[in-house]
């Protein structure tokens, strides 16, 4: 009996030792030293969470996304040895998820860098974002207005931009030479509906497909809407509190197109459960002519020839998305900015303040912008780029409106995953393109209704 | 038998007959046994039920919430997408668990004839894809299925077939899903069926020769009775595991194409993490969690009373 007893406390204590080994906090990366902090200072610890976005910055030690600003934080650290900064990346595709269950949980990171246009709206409503005016205090002058005002809500900033990603097309202009196709493309990098319809027709085939559509999951509203929208539709009203696309014949006239397209050829073979990245991939191998995408494919196309990811002979030409003759074509912007949620402590507040401003300076905006290809949102960190189409793009951007993809609405992200199923029955025949168009705004009139209540 | 004192009386110092102070002696060890798994079983299992069934009745969402009493409830049996899902997941249970059980039980019949080293190495083969992530095997048929550049569709060409949407239409993305959930699911069930059909004496069949029986007999008489609690379990536990699909629909279709593939735990998560409606997702987690014991209990009652 007593060897039994013996026996069962060795294998309770065993439990209790496997309990307290998986039990306590997961220590998140951290790459700013432990050291005490000085005598008088108290503690302060910032949590910063980021997404993959920043690369091959100039200055950062390794050229892997997050180095340079783990590198930016351990510089902030040495100034302000009573900070502690936990440094998290998150994958793009887990950040809404992620933030949404620490909002829920009471237990936010203290700084946020995130595609801001697509989620902070939703932080603002639910009063989890902190405004941050004072932290433009003494530059805002030096911010481009047009980049700052989607972040202004009720008259407050929540979030300060890092860098903007225009989106247009691009054509693989080697694969028009090769087909004895390049007086097709136009100098202006201008076409029109008809004039994009029949160059498709004429590149595509051997294996080559002038463009591809990409319905299969959520991240088809953007680009594919440019059509629509360059067409001569709109998605949403002036206000944003409403959807609006079924209203628009010409939505449902592109949608025909697309279909046609598809039967003929134009457009690559099963749209309808295509993703963006597949359709990336088929630019990189050289077997579309034609994509619509964010600026920043100059340096995914740049880094994949080197790597052998991309067609060696891939050449990039920019256009403006195609749109009707009576239609001035739109771009779509996606920013990625830093928001901060809900502070209580004003001394944390305040560090928290010094730390962005550490980060967001001319300088550092300037070389983010140059290592990822993207549009700095201050006037001092305008670069010169040595990618000549690139440079005829950003100065085309500049004069084209800005297309409005109801991003300023809270329920911007519940609207976005209604679109794909109808933009999919659309693409399959399960109903036709009206059918389609209306199914898709009524369901998303229906949650704005709800939402309003 | 002999007889004994069955007067009461008390074991000195602890008020307790002897009989049962040494039957709650043995009853406490077990209980210290099992304390450490009935605390994560408390933790982890009964509190979230229990505050997933709280949150149903409430608006929660990342803001502040009220209590709403029966609304999410009542929007769930209207909601379009909600029945869908139902219908779909459904629908993939009665397509998924027969052939599973079919196709291991008929696999662990064909490996009976065969010789041990064979068997182990069939039995590996089968059961790998049980122990590799879902992602990942969910990745490699997502670059099989591929439209435009998948191995499926180059295959199909090198015989003259135009390509094929495997995820684009309807029918064909059920049958794609289908297809990826039964090819990592067999594996646990053929372990089973191997180790029930191996327990089985060899003289029952050899007693069955000798009164005449075929072999198709003594496969009906003896080893399909013999191995009906596997069965049953394998039942409830693969309808269970198919009614939870969720891993293959968010990487291989997001749900579509036009919500034919999304199952009510895509959908849960949509709205949960999607939406951020907190309490409309618990409400539709505690449906599922319904549907599926009430699915359960019918298996057990109706397998267990034809056995």
């Amino acid at each position: 009996m007593q060897r039994i007893k013996k026996k069962a406390l060795a294998v309770w204590m065993m439990c209790v030792m496997l309990l307290a080994a998986c039990s306590g906090k997961e220590a998140a990366p951290s790459n700013t030293p432990q050291g005490e902090p000085p005598a008088g200072q108290k503690q302060i610890t910032i949590d910063y969470w980021t997404i993959p976005v920043f690369k091959n910055v100039e200055g950062a030690p390794g050229q892997n996304f997050g180095d340079w600003e783990q590198y930016m934080l351990e510089q902030f650290r040495k100034d302000h040895p009573n900070v502690k900064i936990n440094f998290q990346m998150i994958p793009i595709n887990e950040v809404e998820q992620k933030v949404t269950i620490a909002l829920a949980g009471n237990n936010p990171p203290d700084i946020l860098l995130d595609g801001l246009d697509k989620r902070l709206s939703k932080y603002i409503q639910f009063d989890k974002s902190e405004p941050i005016d004072d932290f433009l205090e003494n530059d805002k002058e030096d911010y481009i207005e047009s980049y700052l005002k989607p972040f202004y809500y009720n008259g407050k900033l929540y979030g300060v931009p890092m860098s903007i990603n225009a989106e247009y097309f691009f054509l693989n202009k080697t694969i028009f030479k090769n087909k004895g196709l390049e007086h097709l493309i136009p100098e202006d990098r201008d076409w029109t509906i008809e004039e994009w319809r029949d160059a498709m027709r004429q590149v595509s085939g051997d294996g080559v497909y002038g463009t591809a559509l990409f319905a299969g999951s959520e991240q088809s509203d953007e680009m594919n809407l440019l059509y629509l929208l360059g067409n001569g539709a709109e998605q949403w009203n002036e206000a944003s509190t409403q959807v609006t696309l079924d209203q628009y014949p010409e939505a449902s006239e592109m949608l025909q197109i697309f279909n046609e397209m598809v039967a003929e050829g134009s457009i690559a073979t099963g749209p309808a459960s295509l993703k963006n990245t597949d359709m990336l991939e088929l630019f990189k191998q050289g077997k579309l002519a034609m994509i619509p995408w964010a600026q920043s494919l100059y340096g995914i196309v740049a880094d994949g020839q080197q790597d052998g990811s991309v067609v060696k002979d891939l050449e990039l030409y920019g256009m403006k998305p195609v749109h009707k003759e009576s239609v001035v074509p739109q771009v779509a912007l996606s920013y990625t900015g830093y928001t901060v949620f809900k502070q209580n402590d004003p001394e944390k507040r305040e560090m928290i303040k010094k730390l962005i401003q550490f980060i967001t300076t001319s300088e550092n905006m300037k070389k983010l912008g140059q290592a990822v290809t993207r549009i700095p949102p201050r006037i001092s960190s305008a670069y010169v780029t040595e990618d000549p189409d690139m440079a005829a793009m950003n100065e085309i951007v500049t004069t084209l409106p800005m297309a409005n993809l109801g991003m300023s609405n809270p329920m911007y992200s519940d609207i976005r995953v209604l679109w794909y199923p109808s933009f999919q029955a659309a693409l399959l025949g399960k109903l036709t393109p009206q059918q389609a168009l209306e199914d898709y705004a009524r369901k998303a009139n229906e949650v704005l209704k709800m939402e309003q209540k | 038998m002999g007889t004994h004192n069955t007067a009461w009386q008390p074991r000195a110092g602890t008020g307790l007959p002897p009989s049962l102070s040494r039957k709650w002696k043995s009853h406490l060890w077990g209980y210290f046994f099992i304390l450490p798994n009935l605390l994560l079983i408390i933790l982890f299992f009964l509190y979230p039920l229990f505050e997933a069934f709280r949150l149903s009745f409430t608006d929660a969402s990342i803001g502040p919430s009220s209590y709403i009493g029966l609304d999410n409830y009542v929007r769930l049996f209207g909601d379009e997408t909600f029945l869908r899902s139902l219908k779909n997941t459904l629908l993939f249970a009665v397509i998924i668990v027969p052939v599973i059980i079919v196709v291991s039980f008929s696999l662990a019949a064909l490996m009976q004839n065969i010789g041990n080293g064979a068997k182990s190495l069939f039995r590996i083969l089968f059961y790998v894809p049980t122990i590799c992530t879902p992602v990942v095997l969910t990745m490699v048929w997502s670059w099989m299925y591929n439209t435009n550049t998948g191995l499926l569709n180059y295959l199909t060409g090198l015989i003259g077939f135009q390509p094929i949407e495997w995820l684009g239409s309807p029918s064909t993305a059920i049958a794609a899903m289908c297809v990826v959930v039964i090819s990592w699911s067999i594996g646990q069930p053929l372990i089973l069926y191997l180790s029930s059909m191996d327990a089985i004496p060899k003289e029952y069949y050899e007693a069955a020769q000798i009164d005449g029986a075929r072999s198709f007999q003594r496969f009906r008489h003896i080893t399909l009775p013999m191995v009906a609690h596997t069965s049953l379990f394998v039942i409830i536990t693969t309808t269970i595991s198919v009614f939870q699909i969720f891993v293959v629909i968010k990487l291989l279709t997001a749900g579509g194409p036009f919500y034919s593939t999304e199952t009510l735990v895509y959908t849960i998560y949509r709205t949960a993490f999607g939406s951020t409606q907190f309490g409309l997702a618990a409400a539709q987690s505690i449906v599922l969690f319904l549907i599926i014991m009430v699915v359960s209990i019918v298996q057990l009652r109706f397998f267990k009373a034809d056995h």
